[in-house]
Order: structure tokens, then C-alpha cells, then sequence
């Protein structure tokens, strides 16, 4: 049984896997492998890579179906698609809440409500359940799924404009300046709105669905583009290693100046880190072609399962990471941290093939299956 | 509707001997660069009274940790309280209702101003609660303020506001509003900055939190205790590391990392007093 697929493209599933593997590695503290992973080198991380290949993915899928089938019935796949991953998050609020509060009493260990914002779980229980499934109680950890959910919602409202794309883009970067100047944002009971604000990244969302639907015609001269975005992973890494870590540099400039490049806020995707991931998305594009030949060798193959089954495989991370942490405040040397990163990933590499080997089954019965219903046709209500 | 029972914790320090014998950490477990724990900074209300025969008055707001060892590992000494009218918090906030440990940082550093000024009496009042944000203890200054009067005042904050995301703006707005009321009632402020954690440095966005409590220190009459800098490099050496510390140990380290904030804290009070 083939267990990855491969009539499409797999860079997207590709850096899907690289970006899970980097929410992983990236939520244990003090984790040596963490270093390594995008947000020490950009100025921006997995969740941009993320929520841009969310859209790519559903301007690809959706677009399509919404052109042969019109946009009430792909409308109604992303609800659907929407409504599945709050099903998902609800469930691993459930889990992860129980596997903090019950570390945190086993080991004597207060200190772990408090940071992951569990602490009004036990202060207010009645409320925090009401206040959960509503999606505006978020405690760390967990605050990807809601807003991917509100993306998807917004996005079945607005994808007949993908037909428009230019007035779509339009809308979605209005909808962004509004929110980036009045600080609008989704409540959240327990005061300063979501963490990562819907309003704002649903343009990253956006521009993925629209580089899927209606891909741009390239300047005949890319080469253009290629130095903007070489120039703008500069700019980043200048202020990821020079300024932010040496403030001082900004002394000479006014006062204005200085916070603009000292307040590069994640939750309200500020514009540079949108830029950022823009220049990035555009240098790997030119640099790895759709049928380039690693994609199937053996290395990538983890990556990419990962990537097509990202649901399970990053609510199976979460899970990892806080035992990760666990083990590693037990012993952190790098024995350890080799084997909580090792032991981790094959973890979730097992089960994105599961979730492929489930898949794969759903699709051998269902083509087995064809001609029961128009038999049995009669017989359904 | 229950009244707002004020939890008012007042705790007279009465050292009867100094010496030696008093140091409760190893001198080398709490050493730490000069200038790390913070700046001192001119403190003329304190220096008044830095003196023998006279009372230090002193008001200390925070969270858990203001309350010592014991209050930060076991939630069975906390009661629930409703908050007037005026809190914005949706979860109902969480006083403590007893005294504060001997072994808490505000309280070690305390005993340590005792030691340096022999003759002087420290009054000590902790006030506050687990989680409480910034303007619930606003609230909490305010009234106290109003009450008693008091030389110096420390305010232990941040660390809530990070984890729930409340703008930074707010939180420079609560902080500067409060310096404000201090400054007003004549005493000097000590902010005392979160607690270093691993999990706080990569999970957490603390940095525009320390940008605003580094803002408002920058105002007359207002220092800046840099615990998470302290406790940052602590950690580094393997001096006092509460994340590594097995559960058998863990209450020995929190006394002793109890024990080297109030000393810490007491030196930089006393270069300020005396500037």
C-alpha cells in the first residue's frame, strides 16, 4: 500500500512537514534541535508557513470544486473541513488540559498552570468549559487550531471573490490595515483577544488561496523579485541578530523609528513578518521546482507524510512536546535531547502513516463500493 | 454578593540578633554580576528613614511569589475573593488570606535592611494574589495608599499579562498610572520584574512587558529589580535552577532562591538610599 500521495504538489506537503516538525521541536523549552528551526533565522516562523500553505491548499482544493460544483457546495466543504478541525481542537483541549493539570499535581508543579494559562481551568471550571468551546479561552499551545477554524469560516464567505482576485486582495488587505491600526481583534474572556488575531492573518490566508486559484503571471524578469526578497531575509536576520539583540544600536534613531523595528509583533502578523514569509515562499518557489526529485527520495518521504496529514500529526505534536518538556526537566543532556526530539518525530511520523493507512483503506472500500447505494437507494429516508 | 473582604497581611519584622549566623544561603549561590539585578536609583524617601530608631514602612504588591515558598507550591492557602467594581478581570481574582512566609523574597529583604541598619524596625505589609493582573493590583495600591502610609512600595508584575496577551499598551498605562499613586502618597517604587522560566523565554512574548516596566523605572523615584535577568543567569551557572530541581528538592531551592532575591533586592534598596 502506497501510503504518500503524489498527484500533487508535494513541496507544499513538504514544508507542511518541516513546519510541524518545527512547532514540535520549537515548543520545548531549551530545546538544543530549536535553534535550528525558522524563527532563529527569519523573521517569521512555522505558523506563517503554516497558515500560507492553509491557503494555498484550500485555494487549490476549494477553487476547485467550487468551479465545477458552484459555491454552496464548496462553501460547504470548508464549513465542513472548519467544523472537523474544531471537532479536533476541542478534543485536544480536552487532552492537553488533562495531561498539564495532571503533571502539574503529580509532579508539585503549580507553576505549569500558570504559564500555559490553564490556571482559570481550575479558578473558574464551569465558565473555562463554556468559554472553550466558544474558542475564547486559549491557553498556550493552544491557539493555532481557532484561528486556522476562523480562517476557513471567513474563507467560505469570501471564495467566489477568488474569480476576482485583485478585489479580493483588496478586501483582504483592508480588512488587515483596519485591524493593524485600530488593534481590532477577536475577544477573549480572559482580556487582550486571541493570540494570533484572525482579523490580521486571514490575509496571509488569502494570498496563499489566491497564488493556488489564480496564480499571477511572474515578471519577465523574476530576477527582480529574487533581489527584493534576498534583500528582505536580510533586513530580518539584521534585526533577529543585531537589533533586537543589541538595542542600543537604535539609540541614534528617533524614537519612532526605534519602535517600529523593536515591536515586530507575531499575534497581529505584523508586516514584516508577512513580508517575511512573502520573500521566503517566493525564493524557495524559484529555487525548487514542482517536479524536483528529492521530493520522493527517502529523506523527504517522513516530511511529506507528515505534511498530508497535518491535523493528526500537530495535535499529536502538541501532545509530544509538553512530555518532551517533561522528560527534559528531568534530565536535559544531550543523550536526552537527542532522544525526546528522535523518539518525538518517529512519533509523529507513525502517526501521519496511519492516518495515511486509514485514508487509503476509505478510499479501497469506497471504490469496492460503488453500486450499493443505488441499490439500496430505496430503502434510505 | 459577598463585601470584598480586604486580605490585609501585616507582618512586623522583629530581628532581635544579627550576625553571621543569619546568612541562609551559601554567599556563592546567589552570586551574580553587580549590575544584573538592576540600577539603584536616588530613593530620598527611604534614605529619610534609612536610620536606627526608625520605621521603614514598607507595601509590597504581587502575585504568588511575593507570599514565599510555601504559597507558590500549595493553592490550599488561597481563598476566593470578589474584586470591587472597578476590576476588569473576568475570572474571579484570588487573594491570599494569610500571612506571608519569613522565607519570602520581600521578606528576606526585609530582615537583610535590618542587618545593614541595626536599630531599624521594617514594617512589611504583602498584599495581592495568585494571577492578578496589573490593574486589580492597581486597585490594591490605591487603597492601601489611602489607608497608611508608606515609604516604600514594591510591585511584583508582568508575568499574567504575557501569558494572557493584554496589550503591552494597557499594561504601560496600569504601571505608570500606578507610579503615579506612589509618588503621590510620597513614597518610592521597586518594580520587581517576572520570574525567569524556560518556558516564559520561548513561549512567551515577554519582551514588550520588560520594555514597559523598563519604560516607567526610567521616571524619578522608580527602580527596576531585574529578577528574570538574576534568575536568567542562575540558571545559566547552575546555581539555583527550579526547572532541574528534582521534586525532593525543590522547597530547599525555592528557600534558597527566595533567600538570594532578598538579598539581592536589600543591596540595590540600600545603594539607592544612600544615593
Amino acid at each position: 500500500m502506497v501510503l504518500i500521495g503524489s498527484n500533487r504538489d508535494l513541496r507544499i506537503d513538504f514544508f507542511r512537514g518541516v513546519a510541524l516538525w518545527w512547532i514540535f521541536m520549537d515548543h520545548i523549552p531549551d530545546n538544543w534541535l530549536a535553534q535550528f528551526s525558522l524563527r532563529n533565522f527569519a523573521l517569521c516562523d512555522a505558523t506563517e508557513i503554516f497558515v500560507l500553505l492553509a491557503g494555498y491548499a484550500a485555494g487549490l482544493a476549494y477553487g476547485r470544486s467550487m468551479d465545477r460544483h458552484g459555491w454552496l457546495f464548496a462553501g460547504a466543504d470548508v464549513l465542513r473541513r472548519a467544523w472537523v478541525l474544531y471537532v479536533a481542537h476541542i478534543f485536544l483541549f480536552v487532552v492537553f488540559s488533562a495531561q498539564v493539570s495532571y503533571s502539574a499535581t503529580a509532579l508539585d508543579r503549580s507553576e505549569y498552570l500558570d504559564e500555559i494559562h490553564l490556571d482559570v481551568l481550575a479558578e473558574a471550571p464551569y465558565r473555562a468549559m463554556l468559554e472553550a468551546l466558544f474558542l475564547t479561552f486559549q491557553p498556550a499551545y493552544l491557539n493555532i487550531l481557532p484561528m486556522y477554524v476562523a480562517l476557513l469560516a471567513m474563507f467560505a464567505l469570501v471564495m467566489p471573490l477568488l474569480r476576482v482576485p485583485l478585489l479580493l486582495l483588496v478586501l483582504s488587505l483592508s480588512i488587515y490595515t483596519f485591524t493593524r491600526i485600530t488593534g481590532y481583534n477577536f475577544p477573549s474572556w480572559t482580556g487582550g483577544g486571541w493570540y494570533f488575531n484572525p482579523v490580521a492573518w486571514q490575509l496571509l490566508f488569502v494570498i496563499g488561496s489566491i497564488l493556488a486559484y489564480a496564480p499571477p503571471r511572474w515578471p519577465v524578469r523574476p530576477i527582480l523579485l529574487d533581489i527584493a526578497s534576498v534583500f528582505v531575509v536580510l533586513v530580518g536576520v539584521s534585526l533577529l541578530w543585531l537589533i533586537w539583540p543589541y538595542p542600543e544600536i537604535t539609540s541614534r534613531l528617533s524614537a519612532g523609528a526605534a519602535r517600529i523595528l523593536l515591536s515586530v509583533d507575531k499575534e497581529g502578523l505584523h508586516p514584516m513578518r508577512l513580508v517575511s514569509i512573502l520573500a521566503l515562499a517566493w525564493l524557495v518557489s524559484r529555487s525548487v521546482s514542482i517536479h524536483a526529485a528529492w521530493l520522493h527520495r527517502w529523506f523527504a518521504r517522513p516530511l511529506v507524510l507528515c505534511g498530508q496529514h497535518s491535523l493528526p500529526v500537530f495535535c499529536a505534536g502538541i501532545f509530544l512536546s509538553f512530555l518532551g518538556r517533561l522528560v527534559m526537566e528531568e534530565r536535559g543532556d544531550w543523550a536526552v535531547q537527542a532522544g525526546v526530539n528522535a523518539t518525538g518525530i518517529a512519533a509523529m511520523v507513525a502517526v501521519g502513516a496511519l492516518a495515511a493507512w486509514y485514508r487509503q483503506k476509505g478510499r479501497v472500500s469506497r471504490a469496492i463500493l460503488p453500486d450499493m447505494p443505488k441499490a439500496s437507494n430505496a430503502g434510505v429516508i | 454578593m459577598s463585601v470584598p473582604s480586604v486580605a490585609s497581611v501585616l507582618v512586623s519584622v522583629f530581628v532581635l540578633c544579627a550576625g553571621p549566623a543569619m546568612a541562609l544561603a551559601p554567599p556563592d549561590v546567589c552570586q551574580a554580576a553587580d549590575d544584573l539585578a538592576g540600577m539603584a536609583i536616588p530613593m530620598p524617601k527611604v534614605g529619610a528613614v534609612l536610620r536606627p530608631d526608625a520605621v521603614l514602612d514598607i507595601l509590597a504588591v504581587g502575585s504568588a511569589t511575593m507570599f514565599g515558598p510555601e504559597a507558590s507550591v500549595s493553592p490550599g492557602t488561597i481563598t476566593s475573593q470578589a474584586f470591587g467594581e472597578s476590576s476588569k478581570a473576568p475570572v474571579p481574582a484570588k487573594l491570599f488570606n494569610g500571612p506571608a512566609s519569613e522565607r519570602a523574597f520581600p521578606l528576606q529583604m526585609a530582615k537583610e535592611l535590618k542587618r545593614s541598619v541595626p536599630g531599624l524596625d521594617v514594617r512589611m505589609t504583602v498584599r495581592g494574589g495568585r494571577n492578578l493582573l496589573a490593574t486589580d493590583m492597581l486597585d490594591l495600591l490605591r487603597s492601601e495608599l489611602a489607608s497608611h502610609h508608606y515609604d516604600l512600595v514594591l510591585w511584583q508584575t508582568g508575568t499574567v499579562e504575557a501569558v494572557r496577551n493584554i496589550p503591552p499598551g494597557e499594561f504601560s498605562q496600569t504601571l505608570s498610572d500606578g507610579a503615579e499613586a506612589v509618588a503621590a502618597a510620597g513614597a518610592n517604587l521597586a518594580l520587581v520584574d517576572p520570574q525567569f522560566s524556560r518556558f516564559l523565554q520561548t513561549s512567551s512574548n515577554l519582551e514588550p512587558y520588560e520594555q514597559a516596566l523598563q519604560q516607567v523605572a526610567a521616571t524619578p523615584g522608580v527602580m527596576l529589580f531585574r529578577r528574570y535577568d538574576l534568575m536568567h543567569s542562575w540558571a545559566n551557572e547552575g546555581q539555583i535552577d527550579l526547572e532541574r530541581t528534582p521534586r525532593s528538592d525543590r522547597q530547599k531551592v525555592i528557600e534558597t532562591l527566595h533567600a538570594c532575591l532578598g538579598k539581592h533586592l536589600a543591596r540595590l534598596i540600600l545603594d539607592s538610599a544612600r544615593l
